[in-house]
This record gives C-alpha cells, structure tokens and sequence, in this order.
C-alpha cells in the first residue's frame, strides 16, 4: 500500500504536480467558502470563462498570461454588474451572456493560434506537464491571494454578509468586491495548469459547499473546505497517475464525489436523529 | 440640536416618484416610527437617510452635520432579506463587527473585548454569544444586530421593520432594551407596516405615504381618519379601534 502510495513521487514531475495541486487546492478551498456563503457560483463559473479571451489576447500580444486573464476577469465582472444594473436584466441573464460572449470570443481567438497554445489543457488543466516556473508562479499568485484575504478578512466577511452595513459604516464596499473579483481571477490563473478554467470551478465549489454543512463558525468552514479542496487534488491527482486520465477531470469528479458522500452522511445522520 | 433633519426631501427612481416633500425633526433621545403600508417609501427614506440612495431634492443633517461626516454615529439594523443569513457567524462575531472601523486594518477583535460583552449583556444574549446567528430566532437576531450598533457606539439607530414576524413576546424583549438605550440618550428611529398597540411606546408617529402624512404623538396621529388617507380600509381602521382601546387614548 504505502509503495502504492509512494511510487509516483519517485519521478520529479509529480513531485512538482503534486506540491503544484495542492497550492491550488488550498488557494481554491478559501474563496470556496465566500463564494458558496454569497451564492457567486455562477459568478465564479462566468468568471473563469472570461479569462479565456484574456488568455488568448495575451497570447497573441505575447504578453504574460497573468495580465490578460486577470483584466478579462475584472473587465467581466464590471460588465456583468453593468449590464445587470444599466439594461436591467436578472443577475442570472447577466451572468448568462457575458459568460458564453466572453468564452466564445477567446475559443475565437485562440482557434485562429491553435498551434502555440493547446486549447484542451487550458479548458482541462494537464497537471502531469507542469514545469518547475509553473509550480513557482502557481505559488506566488496563491500566495499573493492568501496573504490579501487573511490581511482582509475581517472587512470581506462584513461586506460579504451585509453589504449594507458595509457601505453605512463607511467601508470602501466596490473596491472589496472588485478586490474580491481580481482574488478570484488570480486564483483561476493560477489553477490553469492543475486543474483548467472550466473544472477550476468545481474546487471553487465544492469544498465550500461541503464545508457549508458542517460548519458551526467560520474558522470550521475554512478548515473543513481546506480539508475538502486538499484531498480532493491529492486523490484526483493519484487517480490521473494510476489510470492516465485527465489530471483536472479526475481532481473535479473527486471534489465532487466528496461533495455527495458528506452531503448523504449528513442525511442520514439528521435523520438517524429525527 | 436634533438627531436628524430632513427638509423637504424628494427621492425619484426614474419614473417612480418614492419620496416627495418629506420633512422631520427627530430630537436627540427620541424613538420614531415611520408607519405606512407596502410600497408608501419607508425603505426608500432609510435608504436615503443611511446614503444609499441618492435625494433627488432635499437636506439630510445628521446631529447638525452632512451624514457622510458622521458615518460611524449611524446604525442600520438591516430587513432580514438584506443580509446572507448562510453566514456561518456566531453572535459574537456579529456583535464585533461593530468594532471594525475602531479595531484598525489589519487587526481582530480579542474574544475577550469588555465592549462586545458589555454589549451582548445589554441586549440580554450573554448566554448566546457562542450560538450561530442562523440558528436565531426572530426576536434574538433582531437583538444581535442591536448589539453590533452598541459596539459600534452609535448614537442613531435605524430599523427597518424590525417587528416583522416577532411575537409579542420577543417583541417585549426587543422595546425593553430599545427604551434602555432611549434612556441612555439614544436616538431611535424604526420603519413598521403593523399599526398595533406598541405605537403608543413611541414619542412620535410618522405616517407616509410618499409624503408625509401626518407627524406628530402617536394618538394625534393614528386617527380614523388619518387611517383611511394612509389604508384606504375600514379593516385598518376598526383595527385601529382596538389599539386605541388597549393604548387606553379613548
């Protein structure tokens, strides 16, 4: 067991995509909680969407892909927030049209450059092909994420639970959401290689939504879903190893399965109870 | 001086007129409610009054001043649908994040803070502090939000039907310690649809329906005839009947 369990890290590539999963599990399991709690689900799956023309665009101005995903991001959660405001339309049309507009715009573009970028690991993720600078750049833009939210906490758990307090008070309540957004488009860059912008979604989910019904204070949420989201990239990551299936496939349908299994535990427990 | 002064406020949202020519006087120390049914711009003139909403025409002075310089002075005890009651937060944690602004960045609040506890204490949750704010009941929550408004010092607060869906029970609750910050100076103003007989714990009555009504001591203004203007109803107003009766006006 413990071979089985030891023998793919004897190569350096999995070393490299196993530390690589995990700095995105953690990074990913955090903003799960605030985007579970404030019911951003479909914000979150919009915004990974929209980094694809960012992506792209960077691609084809040979600029750092960072920069181009991470003004794809903030731009389209303006533009939601726009359109839902100005043409006054539900949250969800808003969500609903910038989200395919901005994913069919860079499957445009980046049909037109099929030979420099693969198409298939930045919408999947192909964590088995991570390269050393990856892993470094995957870890800085985590941390620069965890550092902003720890040092924030207090001020996004205030405007996250009640905007309005928020805004009465007197804290600068657009510039945490933005801050938020540009978090949260940071993060899906930073998952592109583990996991790809479409399966991202589901860590940015599920080990929130699994910690959701577990947990009594916040700190339990956080620990719960960390718990959730790290497990979720170690299993998956195993799972693409042992099986040679798709690294971001595999970690998504474990955080999902997770997902499941807790929420039938919780049933029969409530009511074993009952 | 007074706690707030509006003068001849006028809120439109592009073809909806939700305000017109509303002016009021609240003294330092006093308890208002702002009456009217659905939709007669109670939540618009709190909206207004905490700046959220934009006058169209109008003067808000906040104790003498422009409200944005006296932020932290105001408290807003929020509609239940206004805030993510998914929030895994105890009733400390609600109540300490009245200290936010106090606590500087970067900073928590110690969980042995004397203010929060003296706060919880007032609002008589002492015992609940650890209890999630989901797991509340109406009356509880209501009262963990007052909390927040303690720590937070404020010195006008701001309800928005907060007596939707208590009983009377909890809503003793609620006024015991709503008339124990009223005798400490502080000024309170709350919105409600319910014409009952709690009116008459109130020092005045602001009747609305998109502009003002009447305003005055609550048994000048709950009339009959102030009633049917505001209700168009004889339900309303035979109800009103029985209030005045248990107030003892009649």
């Amino acid at each position: 067991m413990i071979q089985l369990l030891l023998e793919p890290f004897q190569y350096n590539f999995m070393q490299i995509a196993l530390v690589t999963s995990i700095v995105v599990g953690i990074v990913t399991s955090i903003l799960s909680c605030f985007i579970v709690i404030r019911g951003w689900a479909l914000l979150g799956d919009a915004i990974s969407h929209s980094v694809l023309p960012g992506i792209a665009i960077a691609v084809a101005l040979n600029v750092p892909l960072v920069i181009g995903a991470l003004v794809a991001g903030i731009g389209s959660s303006l533009l939601i927030g726009y359109t839902e405001t100005k043409f006054k339309v539900r949250n969800d049309t808003a969500i609903g049209i910038v989200l395919t507009g901005a994913f069919a715009l860079g499957l445009v573009i980046l049909s037109r450059l099929r030979p420099t970028v693969d198409i298939f690991h930045v919408l999947f993720g192909n964590v088995l092909g991570v390269t050393y600078d990856e892993l470094l750049f995957t870890s800085a833009s985590a941390s620069i994420v965890l550092i902003i939210v720890g040092l924030f906490m207090k001020e996004i758990v205030v405007y996250t639970f009640d905007p309005i307090y928020a805004k009465v008070i007197g804290l600068p309540a657009s510039l945490i959401h933005y801050m938020l957004m540009s978090l949260l488009s940071l993060c899906i860059v930073a998952s592109i290689q583990t996991a790809g912008i479409i399966l991202v979604v589901s860590l940015l989910i599920a080990p929130g939504a699994t910690a959701y019904m577990f947990a009594g204070r916040m700190s339990q949420m956080f620990s719960i879903s960390l718990l959730a989201g790290v497990v979720s990239v170690i299993i998956g990551l195993y799972i693409s190893y042992y099986f040679a299936v798709s690294s971001g496939g595999a970690i998504a349908l474990v955080a999902t399965l997770i997902f499941f299994v807790s929420s039938m535990v919780k049933l029969l427990r409530t009511s074993a109870l009952r | 001086m007074s706690a707030l002064e509006i003068t001849d406020l006028t809120v439109r949202y592009q073809s909806i007129t939700a305000l017109t020519g509303v002016s009021l006087n609240v003294k330092i120390g006093e308890m208002v409610a702002v009456v009217g049914p659905n939709g007669s711009g109670k939540s618009t003139l709190f909206k207004t009054i905490i700046g959220l909403v934009r006058p169209t025409n109008g003067k808000i002075l906040i104790f003498g001043r422009e409200p944005r310089t006296v932020r932290g002075r105001t408290a807003y005890v929020p509609q239940k649908e206004e805030v993510y009651w998914d929030y895994p937060l105890t009733v400390w944690d609600l109540a300490a994040m009245g200290k936010i602004k106090t606590v500087g960045i970067l900073k928590g609040v110690p969980k042995g803070d004397r203010s929060v506890a003296e706060a919880l204490r007032a609002v008589g949750m002492e015992d609940l502090a650890e209890r999630k704010i989901s797991d509340l009941s109406g009356g509880q929550q209501q009262r963990a939000f007052l909390a927040r408004s303690i720590v937070q010092g404020a010195d006008l607060y701001l309800m928005d039907e907060p007596l939707a869906g208590l009983d009377a029970d909890a809503e003793d609750k609620l006024f015991d310690v709503l008339l124990e910050l009223k005798r400490k100076g502080k000024t309170i103003i709350m919105s409600t649809h319910d014409i009952s007989s709690t009116l008459e714990l109130f020092d005045g009555v602001l009747l609305l329906k998109g502009r003002v009504i009447a305003y005055g001591r609550p048994r000048e203004v709950l009339t009959e005839e102030n009633m049917k203007l505001v209700y168009g109803s004889e339900r309303v107003a035979m109800h009103l009947g029985d209030v005045r009766r248990v107030a003892k006006w009649d």
